[in-house]
């Protein structure tokens, strides 16, 4: 049963009051604070552009006292069109705005609003919210190995290495997918907490039928479903088959269960297998479970021995050659909706792992049917990959981070949040004060989890934890449960979820977290909930917002004064790959990326990026440049000049020619350096450039070398790596 | 101790109105959200309390797991209820540590006697058992104002005298802020700090792979200025700020010594990533670079389940290996008498095996101690503290210090809540950070003299 508060007003009670009292708080001292931007033993350094500055933050300018001396806030000055509009087509789409763009909203600033509307249904947008969304919802970092680890899978070579990149982006890219589904449909996005509908891969589909089988206890004990009820009494595995899947599962075929394997067997090898696994034999033991792990091993491609033709080495490694996997290349790419629903345990796993041509037929009207719960964020492998638990956490980790994505809360023991009647907290340390706040929080939370899931995400089983009632109790909203599924529902509808969505957004656009009680960010939220959680509303409102544009103040802006940041690695990246037209410049999310892209990406870690913590609701991003950032950018610069000048391609020509040196940095100047024609700083960048080119010829560049050099000027120049310039 | 501050403190970071948060997500002084007179204040004592005293260089290892670096250290064998690995390199031991007659494991006693001379262990509690806990350590739990973490407290004030005509006033580090290879959160005056791996430092310090883009550099400079003021003419302040900002960092960037550079092409050569993590932090410190290093810290990591220790055994035979080479790196620079190294987990770990589900094969979080070990030629040699059962007998936990001997006693003059900062100021001190001003930034606490070498 669920309780809401009486009024939700977006002061949201607790949360409000308790952002207010900070706020009073800093408005209450009296006296000059002109002084605190300036860190002790800073110094004052003479720049060789003639400027001078102060080492530390790029602090906005020092907050002036009113008369009365009781309040300071911040001197805000505003900025225009002609900065705004690149600012946001940059952060919308990675594209550099028109002289015409500029003009209208420069003519009727009202028009900007229809603008960005336009902009958001450009591809390019769903390439940058596909970023978003993959770091909002945590499903980044995704390693094999750490996959195994949290799941307990006792297999670490399942996956042919050539598959294994392809793979691990899947299981990055498939909930950001899903959530892009809701974006175009225009569906409630608040379902993103609770959708049992996702976009999947064939390949996802038979890895996580497979794991569906093995049910993990909180101890870690593996019970093998397949080994439980005999699901493949016998099979073999020949080389020389050349059998159709479809045949292959056919009973009534000669070839049921008569699985091919590509492998070229050397004409050397006289004792041809096939090999041949029988469960019935093997029944009951170790051996029938790793039969359906070689079968496993087989659809994906893994080295499978064969010790006649290629005897084990000294390690006991198999020296057969790697072949492709009987899954095809399209099965790892072949995204659509497909729906999920929960078995009861005594249920089987459908279609089976093995069942590939099942797999594929998966869809929304023909589900796929797991004991696992999957749901929601929290039910993808990549979620689970990224937050492991043990016997002493107890899905703690999980069930903040939860919180974290879905209503920007993090439970420390300091927040002031609803304190719980700690009657279900652990016995272990809850009665310790210092744990007392914690505990009483989020153990009541974490049971849902308890409830469905393992500590290896696996189908909960266990009668003591099947039986333990959750809570949950934030900023006003009590509730009680049992499986996560409840929880789903409970964060879908909190108060917190659209203001925290607005803030999400809007520190992605700035890397600087807006004031939770600033009216501007809670009209977007408001505006978003309004819209029945159409997330394109909330894009709208947040892109032509001035806590984004900068160009009106907002509470945000007059407490903390303004902090222009450098371009995050996702930006910047973003932005070079499409106006040059080279794909993946950074090599991001390429999944073979080539010796250039490499290179890139390894540098581009040192920017700062898209990041989520452990614990922490709001991210935290480096907002200066310092000399790493300014070294970083230059060699990054550097390694694309080299793919843009004098670089033909099957896919076209060169986007710069230095046989034409002057459209080239026509182009650099609007398209790199975001100067539209009709900017006033236009002609001074082109003019400097230019001389840029002459004199480096003159040090005795060739042409295509001083074009690069000039490329690498432009792509260094302040308004390609600095926001809203 | 003040704990009504120091709530404060704590609440005001991820609590009310989420001030800390504002200050690190803004990079502005937490002082800018909630205490403007203060923070005047605070800016009035700073600027009269700089003082270049036999600053040191500082190499932080840091690390979120709660690694159990606590438990096998001098000081964790005296009382037998304490378990460690069956492993031979923990074996009791009997030791010397400057003036104390200890035992720890082999393996601390096995350290080189130039290493040990100069080792202090500190047994005192981090006041926490979350993972995440970590920057309000490195906070000394609300006890550093301006909410600025120790290793940035540190670096603020040895920075500016630091390098080449520091101790006159007229040098410094090329920039102030730390540098992090580790993979946590690091904040300097609230911004945070992007974490660098050695290979990417070594790719990027030592230059691009084209030699004549390369020799372009100074005119694309001497352009990128121009550009820089060509913005700066129609900029708001905060974009001048912004321009200002990345004009320096060009500054910084081309003041890099370029001949050490080539000791950054050891990076990767040696197959071991500890190694990369010592030359790297060597290099930034020969190069006057910044004045603190953070490095990941590795003793067993969050080691819930670790069947007989196996995994604390190998990562602390890795670790004091490791701290054996950066040892010796440092001295072949010259660089040992004024580097001090320091360990800091977010927490230690159980100590009795009543606390881990009644056997010995991982530990679990321990709120109630954790030992910071200090490498530095500005700290006596020693034990500094103890342990003893806590009160409910289920596990370890520090004792209070008794500030005369620096010994651990229960009617220690320094109390439980006082460790934390206690050592923090100790470390100030032995860092060279100027009496009065990690007395007024630290609220609580004070500097073990005894530990302190005063030659």
């Amino acid at each position: 049963m669920m309780s809401k508060p009486n009024h939700r007003s977006w002061v949201l009670t607790s949360l409000g009051a308790a952002g207010i009292a900070g706020l009073v708080f800093a408005c209450s001292s009296s006296g000059d604070r002109s002084d605190i931007n300036v860190p002790p033993g800073g110094t004052t350094t003479t720049l060789s552009d003639g400027g001078t500055t102060t080492t530390g933050d790029n602090a906005p300018p020092a907050p002036i006292a009113n008369d009365s001396g009781t309040q300071a806030t911040y001197v805000f000055q505003p900025v225009g069109p002609a900065v705004y509009v690149p600012k946001i087509k940059n952060l919308v789409l990675g594209l550099p705005a028109t002289d015409d763009e500029i003009a209208q909203v420069t003519k009727d600033p009202t028009t900007f609003r229809a603008l960005v509307t336009g902009w958001l249904e450009q591809p390019q947008f769903e390439q940058k919210m596909l970023g978003f969304f993959r770091n909002a919802f945590q499903q980044n970092n995704v390693s094999l190995n750490q996959l195994e680890t949290n799941t307990n899978f006792q297999n670490d070579n399942w996956l042919n290495g050539g598959y294994q990149a392809v793979f691990i982006r899947s299981l990055e890219d498939h909930f950001a997918l899903t959530a892009w589904d809701a974006v175009k449909a225009g569906t409630p996005f608040n379902g993103m907490m609770t959708t049992t509908t996702y976009e999947m891969t064939t390949a996802q589909l038979a890895f996580l039928t497979y794991l569906d089988e093995l049910q993990v206890a909180d101890t870690g004990q593996t019970t093998n479903r397949l080994v439980a009820r005999h699901a493949i009494p016998k099979f073999t595995i020949n080389p020389g088959s050349s059998a159709s899947i479809t045949d292959v599962l056919n009973p009534s075929s000669s070839s049921y269960m008569q699985w091919p394997d590509p492998v070229a067997i050397p004409a050397s090898c006289t004792s041809t297998p096939p090999l041949t696994y029988d469960s019935t034999s093997d029944a009951g033991s170790n051996n029938e479970g790793q039969n359906y792990n070689t079968l496993l091993m087989l659809i994906f491609g893994a080295t499978i021995n064969y010790p006649p033709c290629w005897p084990l080495d000294m390690n006991g490694n198999s020296q057969t050659p790697a072949t492709p996997p009987l899954l095809q290349a399209n099965d790892f790419t072949d995204y659509r909706p497909v729906a999920f629903t929960h078995i009861a345990k005594t249920d089987t796993t459908s279609p089976a792992f093995y069942e590939l041509p099942s797999l594929r037929a998966a869809s929304v009207t023909n589900p796929v049917g797991l004991h696992v719960t999957r749901e929601g964020f929290t039910g993808t492998l990549a979620f689970e990959t990224n937050w492991g638990t043990n016997i002493t956490n107890e899905s703690r980790v999980t069930t903040n981070q939860s919180l974290i994505v879905s209503i920007a809360q993090s439970i420390d023991g300091e927040n002031t949040v609803s304190i719980f009647p700690p009657n279900t907290t652990d016995l272990d340390h809850a009665s310790n004060p210092a744990c007392t706040g914690c505990h009483s929080q989020l153990d009541p939370i974490k049971e849902f989890y308890n409830h469905s899931l393992t500590l290896f995400y696996s189908d909960q089983l266990d009668q003591t934890s099947l039986a333990t009632q959750a809570a949950f109790g934030i900023d006003g909203v009590s509730a009680q449960g049992t499986f996560t599924p409840d929880l789903f529902n409970i964060l879908a509808t909190h108060p917190r979820f659209p203001l925290a969505w607005a803030g999400k957004l809007e520190f992605w656009s700035t890397s600087v977290a807006a004031e939770e009680t600033d009216p501007e960010l809670i009209r977007i939220a408001q505006a978003f909930q309004s819209s029945n959680y159409n997330f394109k509303t909330l894009a709208l409102e947040t892109f032509t917002s001035p806590l984004v544009t900068f160009a009106a103040a907002t509470q945000t802006t007059t407490d903390n004064g303004v902090l222009n940041t450098v371009a995050r690695a996702d930006h910047w990246c973003a932005a070079l790959t499409n106006r040059l037209g080279v794909p993946d410049v950074c090599g991001q999310i390429t999944t073979h990326p080539t010796n250039t892209q490499q290179t890139i990406a390894s540098r581009a870690t040192l920017l700062p990026t898209d990041a989520y913590f452990r614990g922490y609701a709001y991210a935290t991003l480096a907002t200066n440049p310092d000399l790493i950032f300014r070294d970083t950018v230059e060699i990054i610069c550097q390694a694309v000049a080299g793919e843009v000048i004098d670089q033909s391609t099957d896919a076209g020509a060169s986007r710069y020619s230095s046989t034409n040196p002057t459209a080239a940095i026509t182009d650099m100047v609007n398209n790199v350096m975001d100067l539209a024609p009709s900017d006033p700083r236009t002609a001074a960048a082109t003019s400097t450039l230019t001389n840029h080119l002459a004199a480096a010829e003159a040090l005795g560049a060739t042409k295509p070398q001083a074009l690069m050099s000039v490329f690498t000027l432009a792509c260094t120049s302040p308004s390609s790596v600095l926001m809203g310039l | 101790m003040d704990h009504a501050k120091r709530k404060f403190l704590q609440a005001t970071l991820f609590g009310a109105g989420s001030v800390g948060l504002r200050a690190l997500a803004t990079g502005l002084p937490i002082g800018l959200f909630s205490k403007s007179r203060r923070a005047k204040a605070d800016v009035n004592a700073a600027d009269s309390g700089l003082v270049c005293a036999k600053p040191q260089y500082l190499i932080n290892f840091i690390s979120s797991s709660g690694d159990p670096l606590n438990a096998n250290v001098p000081g964790c064998y005296d009382d037998d209820g304490i378990y460690h690995a069956d492993d031979p390199s923990m074996a009791k031991t009997k030791m010397t540590v400057g003036s104390t007659s200890t035992y720890g494991a082999a393996l601390w006693a096995g350290l080189t006697p130039a290493v040990l001379n100069r080792t202090a262990f500190f047994h005192n509690t981090s006041e926490t058992n979350a993972h995440p806990d970590l920057p309000k350590v490195q906070r000394v739990q609300g006890d550093l104002q301006r909410s600025e973490m120790l290793c940035s407290f540190i670096a603020k004030n040895t920075g500016s005298c630091l390098g080449p005509g520091g101790d006159a006033g007229v040098g410094g580090t090329v920039q102030p802020q730390p540098i992090t290879m580790a993979n946590e959160i690091v904040t300097y005056e609230g911004a945070v700090q992007a974490p660098i791996n050695p290979q990417n430092l070594q790719a990027v310090l030592t230059g691009p792979g084209s030699p004549l883009l390369q020799n372009l550099q100074a005119l694309r400079d001497s352009d990128l200025d121009k550009l820089n003021a060509l913005f700066k003419q129609s900029g708001t302040a905060s974009q001048i700020a912004l321009l200002d900002q990345y004009a320096l960092s060009q500054s910084e960037a081309r003041s890099i010594n370029q001949q050490i550079l080539s000791d950054l092409s050891k990076i990767g050569t040696t197959g071991d990533p500890r190694n990369d993590y010592n030359i790297a932090a060597t290099v930034l410190l020969k190069m006057n670079l910044c004045p603190v290093v953070c490095l990941p810290l590795q003793w067993g990591g969050d080691n819930h389940g670790d069947p007989n220790l196996a995994g604390e055994v190998a990562q602390h035979q890795q670790s004091i290996a490791q701290l054996e080479a950066l040892y010796r790196a440092l001295t072949n620079y010259g660089l040992q008498d004024n580097t001090t190294i320091m360990y800091q987990a977010v927490f230690g770990r159980t100590l009795s095996v009543a606390s881990h589900e009644g056997d010995k094969m991982g530990r679990n979080h321990n709120g109630g101690h954790h030992c910071t070990v200090v490498v530095s030629s500005a700290l006596n040699a020693g034990v500094y503290g103890g342990v003893a059962l806590n009160s409910s007998s289920t596990d370890y936990q520090a004792l209070p210090i008794n500030s005369s001997t620096g010994q651990g006693a229960a009617d220690g003059d320094i109390s439980y809540e006082d460790l934390l900062p206690t050592v923090a100021k100790t470390i100030a001190a032995a860092c060279g950070v100027a009496e009065a001003q990690y007395d007024f930034q630290l609220t609580a606490g004070q500097a073990l003299k005894v530990a302190l070498n005063s030659a």
